[in-house]
């Protein structure tokens, strides 16, 4: 009963308001906590066969959430970092009776399976992805195909930006209309990136390379920043200062501008797949390989863009 | 009073008058005063209540409410604070909640603060000790009750998925649903390793312990929970072959207890050993939601006991759900009572015996073998409640040839280092030759682990069997006992009890080993090696799941070379096993009757090791290659021609068998009880279905399969 007439009394006072209250000292201590910075991101992409329903105008797969044709992505958060990942499905193993969509959306499902459970640590986004690809692995059905993918965490306490690519898709970091940090790209050679598969055990000679071999990075982000991942079905159609100019239209952080910029940059890297007199990155990597080669490439294209936002700006 | 809950006008209730009784001092008589008490009637109670100034008060405030009637209400009281300057007082008064829950606060005059204060007041109080002061993101007030959702599984006896890794791994049990309400064979679920009678019909299975209680549970797994609560609903969802739990357990367990090495009570919140033994047939996703014991404490840690041995497949669940009960005094305080005169009888059972001496003992008069043979039959709780009815018996209850088998994994909830240690002192243990601690303690419980090899070091001569399963104490001193006294071990299972440093070594100075269970250990190859050197009888041996084999090939060839006897091999998981390895066995232990290489995708079939293996260890009865997916139909026709014993069969993932070769093989295999050929690519439901018809004798499992 002591206690409790001790605690009565506290109580009672802190009601009162008889327990001094500092002002100044709150503010002190709000400067010295290490700021939060947050990612606010959308997404937008398009399947390659929608180009036929976009000819006509028809704008219902547009905005599906996860997948876009073989592409797919995911945007987790858990307590102080958030996620962000895209794969790249590898279509050739339609020929093989294989759909090719299905792996790339089972990785990037089981990466966020991991994330949300919190079973990984801020500076390795490799292992998030040597967990999902394992864990594919040890499925009892039979999962059958490949993907690049492309993870990047955000830790915001400490600000920096975590990376680790397999493959031709990846990221840009922009910083008031520069690039200040590009991912690198992993290819074998013209048009084979580094990818992760599972194929069945009566095919030999698949491409397989190992969630370890992924290049990981870090870089120090700061507020204002906007970050920007995609397949490579934007950065093989759109080169880079025609994004930095939609970029540029940002207009505040709010989700509502920056939906607007992802859908118009999706939308404009599709037009440009289509359009077989525009001299896109894919056409001038052709050329550098002895390949004839202009106009767009049609792809699928997903496009996720993020950008920095303090916690404390609202107060 | 501007922009208060209007309260004024409600009568004061008892409890406030109570916390008030508290908060006042010497101003009481003023305060009388002023609530129209009259001198005479301030004098008597003073007089009353004399050197109880709290009581005092509180009969003053009680008397004034009684006067008053539907006057007294809160708006008088707080204005009667005020004048006598306690203006504090007034407005905690004023700030009270309008609903004043109905039950009361008060038990044996002692008032419970806490409560009182996060029901009916706006400060919620949390005493720094039990409860966190803003909620955690698991969890959710939902109908003003805290809905939450494990965060951690703390530990089990067993999982279907490969070590460290999120696949049919038990630790997906924590966190909120993610397949329910599917209802599917998924990655995502909790899956244990064992299922069915299959495992207590082969070779290495072993008989319980003589007059062993019956103790259905086949598997356990612990759940932490984030904010301590009194459970009032726990929902568990099952997603495949529902019905498995058959009892549920919590407990408190601070970090005090860890750090300390309390003794954990377990609560029994529910069982019912019936349940599960009942064929669950629905093919529904389930909630399972069973009638909870409501307890006196708060528990942050539930035990889960499984019984699938009645499951047609494996029982998979995806979460549990914690629903922190509606406070209710009155039920608790009934419970308080039921659960201390349980104690005290539970209390008694250990302690010493009454003396009784009646006059005529025709007891006495039997023959001392003949009451052995009739306490024989007792199990151990029943041995114990026994000793301490009178002396005699006590004497004979305490014989050491009752207690040459002593199972206290039906027990696991009361077993305590305390246990152990009175099991010591009475020298009840003198003829122990089989023990069985499975189970029991929680933690790093350096108190068990002591008691456990003084027991051993003691009584530790004849000991023939010892199992420790499921156990987080630290076994090197045990295992060091062991070693050291116990020269007639033959069976060592340590399946899930991870907590060894250096114990290892001890194990190969132990010689006389034929069964050793080493699931999910921590044992490198070198330290295996030199077991199986020593240990040349080994008959019995599990190496399933164990990830500190980083060359799984180097271990067979050891087992090849010097266990030459070998019955029953488990390498479940053993990723790193080549041809190679197997060959080395194959070539040796040409007595092996059951062998199981699930998920052993190195191996490739191509070499024909799996023929090889067939064609040299013709006594083969069970042959498990669950998940090895290149299994081809050239091996499954080895099996039907060379292995005539063969009784369980398992190709699950067999992406190259085809229903021909199956066909071959029911028709050849007259002893078949068990096949499984489960996600194999070109076996379908129909062709299960045909073969159920055709060979009813066969336990057939595939084809009913719900695929991802």
């Amino acid at each position: 009963m002591q206690s409790a007439l001790v605690y009565g009394r506290l109580i009672v006072r802190a009601l009162t308001g008889s327990v001094a209250y500092d002002a100044s000292a709150s503010l002190e201590y709000r400067e010295h906590r290490r700021r939060c910075l947050r990612l606010i991101t959308a997404s937008c992409g398009f399947s390659k066969d929608s180009a036929a329903a976009a000819a006509v105008n028809v704008a219902n797969q547009v905005f599906k959430r996860h997948t876009f044709g073989d592409d797919a992505c995911f945007v987790a958060k858990y307590k102080d970092r958030d996620v962000l990942g895209v794969a790249d499905g590898v279509g050739g193993w339609r020929d093989y009776g294989v759909d090719p969509s299905q792996f790339p959306s089972q990785l990037m499902k089981a990466c966020e399976r991991i994330v949300k459970s919190g079973k990984f640590v801020s500076d390795s986004p490799t292992a998030i992805l040597s967990g999902s690809y394992e864990e594919l692995m040890q499925n009892k059905t039979p999962l059958i195909g490949s993907s690049t993918a492309c993870i990047i965490v955000f830790d915001n306490v400490n600000h920096i930006l975590y990376s680790a690519n397999l493959g031709d898709s990846g990221f840009l970091v922009v910083r008031e209309g520069k690039v200040v940090h590009r991912s690198e790209e992993q290819q074998h050679y013209f048009n084979t990136p580094f990818q992760l598969s599972i194929a069945p055990p009566d095919l030999n000679s698949v491409l397989s390379d190992r969630p370890e071999s992924a290049s990981s990075a870090s870089f120090p982000v700061r507020e204002g920043d906007i970050i920007l991942m995609a397949t490579d079905g934007l950065f093989d159609n759109m080169p880079e200062g025609m994004i930095l100019s939609e970029l540029a239209k940002i207009k505040d952080a709010t989700f509502g501008s920056i939906q607007e910029a992802v859908n118009s940059i999706a939308e404009r890297a599709r037009d440009l797949a289509y359009d077989p007199t525009h001299m896109s990155p894919f056409a001038q990597h052709a050329r550098e390989n002895g390949m004839a080669f202009i106009g767009g490439k049609p792809d699928d294209i997903t496009v996720l863009l993020s950008t920095v936002y303090s916690e404390d700006d609202d107060t | 009073m501007a922009g208060f809950v209007g309260n004024n006008d409600r009568t004061v209730p008892l409890e406030l008058l109570q916390v008030l009784s508290e908060q006042i001092g010497g101003e009481w008589r003023d305060i009388g005063r002023i609530l129209n008490i009259s001198e005479a009637q301030l004098d008597h109670i003073k007089v009353d209540y004399t050197g109880r100034l709290k009581e005092t008060i509180y009969q003053m405030l009680l008397h004034w409410k009684r006067q008053k009637g539907t006057n007294a209400t809160h708006g008088v009281l707080v204005e009667a604070l005020k004048a006598a300057k306690r203006v504090d007082l007034a407005e905690y008064v004023t700030k009270s909640k309008v609903q004043v829950p109905a039950q009361p606060y008060i038990n044996n005059g002692q008032v419970d603060l806490l409560r009182l204060l996060q029901d009916s007041y706006v400060i919620t109080y949390s005493p720094s000790t039990t409860h966190a002061q803003s909620e955690p993101t698991s969890c959710k007030r939902r109908d003003g009750c805290l809905h939450q959702f494990p965060i951690e599984v703390t530990n089990f006896s067993s999982q279907y998925g490969q070590e460290q890794s999120n696949a049919y791994v038990a630790s997906n049990l924590a966190g909120s649903c993610s397949l329910f309400p599917k209802y599917l064979d998924s990655s995502q679920a909790c899956v244990f390793r064992t299922y069915g009678p299959w495992w207590d019909i082969v070779p290495s299975a072993t008989g319980p312990f003589s007059n062993r209680r019956k103790f259905l549970g086949t598997d356990f797994i612990d759940l932490k929970l984030e904010t301590p609560v009194i459970p009032g609903k726990i929902r568990i969802f099952e997603t495949y072959y529902p019905g498995c739990i058959c009892q549920i357990f919590g407990a408190k367990i601070s970090h005090d207890t860890l750090e300390r090495s309390l003794d954990v009570r377990w609560y029994n919140l529910w069982e019912d050993e019936n349940r599960s033994s009942a064929k669950d047939t629905r093919q529904e996703a389930t909630t399972f939601e069973p009638e909870i014991r409501l307890i006196p404490e708060h528990i942050n840690v539930i035990r889960l006991i499984i019984s699938s041995k009645n499951s047609e497949y494996y029982t998979e669940l995806d979460a549990v759900e914690v629903i922190e009960a509606k406070r209710d005094i009155a039920d608790i305080d009934n419970e308080l009572k039921l659960l201390s005169v349980h104690e005290r009888r539970k209390q008694s059972t250990q302690s010493e015996s009454l003396t009784s001496h009646p006059p005529v003992n025709y007891f006495e008069k039997l023959s001392e073998k003949l009451i052995l043979l009739i306490l024989s039959k007792l199990d151990f709780d029943d041995l114990c409640r026994t000793a301490s009815t009178c002396t005699l018996l006590k004497k004979h209850c305490y014989n050491p040839l009752l207690f040459q088998e002593l199972d206290l994994q039906p027990y696991w909830s009361t077993v305590t280092s305390g246990l152990l240690d009175s099991l010591r002192v009475t020298s009840r243990l003198s003829c122990l030759q089989k023990l069985s601690v499975s189970w029991c303690s929680y933690g790093n419980n350096i108190r068990f682990a002591t008691a456990l090899a003084s027991v051993i070091r003691e009584y530790g001569r004849h000991l023939q069997v010892l199992r420790i399963q499921g156990c987080s104490f630290n076994l090197d001193e045990t295992l060091l006992q062991v070693a050291a006294g116990c020269k007639d071990l033959n069976e060592l299972n340590l399946s899930s009890s991870r907590n060894v440093n250096n114990g290892y070594l001890c194990i190969s100075l132990m010689h006389s080993l034929t069964r050793l269970d080493l699931y999910r250990a921590l044992v490198t190859e070198e330290r295996l090696t030199e077991i199986f050197k020593v240990n040349p009888h080994l008959q019995h041996l599990n190496i399933g799941n164990v990830i500190t084999i980083k060359e799984f090939d180097r271990v067979a060839l050891a087992i090849g070379n010097y266990c030459k006897d070998l019955i029953s091999l488990n390498l479940w998981r053993a990723n790193s096993l080549t041809s190679q390895g197997l060959n080395c066995i194959s070539q040796n232990c040409i007595n092996l009757e059951e062998i199981d290489l699930g998920w052993c995708n190195k191996i490739n079939p191509e070499s024909n090791c799996f023929v090889t293996l067939v064609q040299s260890c013709t006594r083969l009865k069970k042959v498990f290659l669950s998940g090895v997916k290149h299994t081809r139909d050239a091996d499954v026709q080895a099996f039907a021609t060379c292995c005539q014993n063969l009784e369980l069969l398992d190709v699950m993932g067999g992406i190259f068998v085809h229903p021909s070769s199956i066909n071959r093989l029911l028709h050849s295999s007259r002893r078949l009880v068990f096949l499984d050929v489960s996600y194999c690519r070109h076996i379908s439901n129909q062709h299960c279905a045909q073969w159920k018809i055709s060979y009813p004798h066969v336990n057939i499992k595939g084809g009913h399969i719900h695929m991802t």
